[in-house]
């Protein structure tokens, strides 16, 4: 279920299982988890998780300090209480000393603020790792990674936590969705097929005012928010070379992947391949997405 | 103060020789009737040296302590024979009830008999005070520290901890922070590590707070020391052990949800591999509870059910003898196939209880053991009345050198690991495991504690046909409920038979004595003794001292 805080609103949520099992939920500090049994046998479950969320415009650089030295904050023992899953290493972000060297160069190519490192980190695994779907999996350690230069967003975004955290910056994985803005006609009719009649029911958000506008990725996404001297948490995607804008929609937020697994579960029978995910996301009008 | 006085001796299961059943018991009743043939060349004390170690039978001076004065005079006035007897009955007894334990990675069989030595291993009354007033302290602070580090983190404001102590240790279970577990109780069920110095001080080795298993070896003890040396056990106020179950499922029903009557009890074993199998199958059944492996339990709508001939029984309390790690493959170890999927879950929703809770491990590991005077200090305003062992922390720059440069005389610790494994014993070791040790400290300075070697004290061990002094330590039981802390008078106590050995551990050749706990000082049998003169005589009087007495091995 995606997050409501400043950037974005969640206005509604629902999610669907076919065979159908009564859900339940929890609270975490990174997000909601939902969470069900089915005991019979079925032969195929269907998880459909429907939102409706209002990105939230705002200015990406959010008065970020891109001149002047300001990286006295990190390193002190100040941040290691609130902020020490943030540093610390983790499951699928081991300590690497190799990283050290990838710091190491995006710092010639930034100015003495943390903000401008961090642009330039963005940039510099942008251009050196190459985004390549299927070259890993999400068994695949961050080391190989390292090593073969080519992954997908789960990897640009751990490598980015392994660099900010051996700096000393606070850094924390954001699984979610991206909306591309680019427009695929197949999928289009595939939307205008689906039942949304329940999207109606909210009043203030009129689906049927502008011509919905569709596209889609084949999974989640997945990105990185650092905290900057001035105490906010800042969006950076390495996959785009992106500050996050209203085109992203926070779902849930942990220490990496393994915190935030969009979804976790275990079954009796026989081995099946890989679950298939689909995502869409629909622009209703001028900053408000639908994601399902 | 100890209610249980005139108790302690009706309550004793055996009494007398009415209690034999079998023909062949009645042999061993020579205990008392043979006393005027005994010759005190033959004692089985004969060369019986404290070799400065402090002896928890004798003085320096080779005297019997006050308290072991009735128990020596009995032993020592034991022909060899009659007492290879009873050590042959007690291990038959043993063999028979299949009071067995797993070592891991042995290869000539995994499951082997407990090792048991006969002679009791005798605490007086005011020891025992001391170290109730001291382990429940403990044991308060440290609930209190849980609590705190799962909800305010006070602890850690306040500066006293680390905080990177307490986030960066393996079992601290960032998922439950603000979770309540019922009646705030964390640590349901304690088992702590004490040993005695050279000057018989008593310390807290470690705390074992997350699955502590041993108990049902000081149960098994008592009932054979009481058959095989019946008149002997008689003859001292003992205090009882034998309610220590009654409690524990009185313990355990009050956690259920509320709204349960009679809440469905069962006990969480890995199955027939776990070194402590035998404990949990013992267990289950003096509690009358249903011993059940992951596998025979699911969750339904957040409901914890298990499997039975006459379908869905819903489970209110799990009393887990699986760590954390394994629980629960949703939420820990997604590999484990130990636990149950979504039992966490239910967990959290408040629908099951588990003893102990989720996350105990964090006040357990040997780094923060060494901050245990100060939670101490820190919940309660008071001096931790039972001191911690002197304790190094690889993670402090300063102390980390003081390791690196006295490998060879500290006992190196790996911070999350029991059961003896992971460790380094330095003065024993070589400089090849000294330099593994060096390595992996240097790799995880986190995860490495060292502790001066200290010369526990060591207890008469029956080795071959004589005694020998062996190191013993103490894990006394503590359980933790509504109505406040319970300690069982009696105790593990667990003896390194090797010769020389400090590592008591079961799996590392350990044997386990029964521990007795007296109700009073033996001021009676101090008369009584002293009225029979002769029969009084010191160890030293006896025999002469001589180093060079041959070391028997002792009987495999």
């Amino acid at each position: 279920m995606p997050l409501t805080d400043s950037e974005q609103t969640c206005i509604g949520f629902r999610l669907t299982l076919q065979p159908f099992a009564k859900t339940f939920e929890y609270d975490t500090l990174g997000g909601k988890v939902h969470h069900f049994t089915i005991r019979q046998a079925h032969p195929s479950l269907l998880i459909t998780a429907e939102a409706l969320v209002m990105t939230h415009l705002h200015d990406p650089l959010r008065g970020m300090e891109v001149h002047n030295k300001d990286q006295a904050l990190y390193g002190s023992s100040s941040l290691q209480q609130p902020y020490y899953d943030y540093l610390a290493p983790s499951e699928r972000v081991p300590h690497l000393p190799e990283v050290r060297q990838i710091a190491k160069e995006a710092r010639l190519l930034a100015n003495e603020s943390t903000a401008s490192f961090l642009l330039a980190l963005t940039r510099y695994l942008h251009q050196t790792f190459l985004y390549m779907p299927g070259a890993t999996n999400v068994q695949t350690p961050l080391k190989q990674f390292l090593e073969q230069r080519r992954g997908v967003c789960q990897d640009f975004a751990h490598i980015m936590l392994a660099v900010c955290r051996s700096e000393g910056i606070p850094a924390r994985y954001v699984s979610g969705y991206l909306y591309t803005g680019m427009v695929d006609p197949e999928e289009a009719k595939l939307f205008d097929a689906l039942e949304h009649e329940w999207l109606d029911s909210w009043e203030e958000t009129p689906l049927h005012g502008g011509t919905p506008h569709l596209i889609s990725g084949d999974a989640t996404h997945a990105w990185v928010e650092c905290l900057l001297p001035n105490g906010e948490w800042c969006g950076f995607d390495p996959t785009n070379n992106m500050l996050t804008d209203t085109h992203y929609i926070k779902v849930h937020i942990g220490r990496d992947y393994s915190d935030v697994a969009p979804v976790r579960g275990s079954y009796w029978g026989a081995p099946s391949g890989a679950p298939e995910v689909a995502v869409q996301i629909v622009a209703l009008s001028e900053g408000q997405k639908i994601a399902s | 103060m100890f209610p249980l006085r005139a108790f302690a001796l009706k309550s004793t299961p055996v009494s007398g020789d009415d209690a034999y059943p079998t023909g062949i018991l009645r042999g061993f009743n020579a205990e008392t009737t043979n006393l005027s043939k005994v010759d005190s060349s033959m004692s089985l004390f004969n060369g019986y040296e404290t070799e400065g170690f402090y002896d928890e039978m004798f003085t320096p001076e080779g005297q019997p302590r006050p308290h072991y004065r009735d128990l020596f005079q009995r032993l020592s006035e034991m022909p060899l024979e009659d007492f290879r007897l009873r050590c042959q009955l007690a291990e038959h007894t043993l063999v028979n009830q299949g009071i067995t334990f797993v070592v891991y990675g042995d290869e000539h069989g995994v499951e082997k008999p407990w090792p048991f030595d006969l002679a009791p291993r005798i605490i007086p009354a005011n020891e025992w005070e001391h170290i109730e007033r001291g382990l429940k302290q403990r044991l308060t602070a440290l609930n209190e520290f849980l609590y705190d580090i799962y909800h305010e983190q006070k602890i850690l404001n306040d500066g006293v901890i680390p905080p990177e102590l307490v986030f960066g240790a393996t079992n601290y279970r960032r998922e439950f922070r603000w979770a309540d577990p019922p009646g705030r109780i964390y640590v349901h069920i304690c088992g702590s590590d004490l040993i005695r110095d050279a000057d018989g001080t008593y310390k807290v080795l470690e705390d074992n707070l997350r699955s502590p298993s041993g108990v049902s070896y000081v149960l098994e003890n008592r009932s054979i020391l009481t058959r095989v040396m019946p008149t002997i056990f008689r003859s001292l106020p003992v205090r009882p052990v034998d309610h220590y179950t009654t409690q524990l499922l009185l313990n355990l029903r009050e956690l259920a949800p509320i709204g349960i009557e009679d809440p469905n009890v069962v006990l969480l074993t890995p199955g027939v591999y776990n070194s402590a199998y035998f404990e949990h199958a013992f267990l289950a059944q003096q509690l009358g509870i249903e011993l059940v492996e992951g596998r025979d339990l699911f969750t339904e709508d957040n409901v914890v059910y298990m499997k039975t001939t006459r379908g869905k029984q819903r489970v209110d309390v799990i009393y887990r003898r699986i760590d954390d790690d394994f629980l629960d493959p949703l939420v820990f170890r997604p590999d484990s196939r130990l636990g149950v999927t979504g039992l966490v879950n239910a967990y959290r929703a408040g629908n099951v209880a588990l003893a102990n809770s989720i996350g105990t491990g964090v006040a357990d590991d040997k780094v923060i053991y060494a901050y245990v005077p100060q939670i101490i200090r820190y919940y309660l305003n008071e001096e931790p009345i039972i001191p911690n062992v002197e304790t190094f922390l690889a993670w402090l720059p300063d102390h980390y050198k003081y390791i690196m440069e006295n490998l060879d005389k500290l006992v190196v610790k790996a911070a999350n690991e029991s059961g003896g494994y992971g460790m380094l014993m330095g003065p024993q070791s070589t400089k090849a495991e000294q330099d593994e040790f060096a390595r992996k400290i240097e790799a995880n300075p986190r995860n490495y504690i060292a502790q001066p070697l200290i010369s526990l004290s060591r207890a008469p061990a029956f080795v071959g046909d004589h005694f020998e002094g062996r190191h013993v330590d103490l894990r006394p039981y503590l359980l933790n409920g509504k109505s406040g802390i319970t300690l069982i008078p009696g105790a593990l106590t667990r003896v390194a038979l090797r010769k020389g050995s400090y590592v008591v551990n079961s799996s590392q050749g350990g044997g386990s004595k029964d521990t007795w706990v007296l109700a009073h000082e033996p001021i009676g049998e101090m008369t009584q003794s002293q009225s029979q003169g002769s029969q009084m005589q010191s160890m030293s009087q006896m025999t002469p001292l001589t180093p060079q007495t041959p070391i028997r091995e002792e009987a495999q």
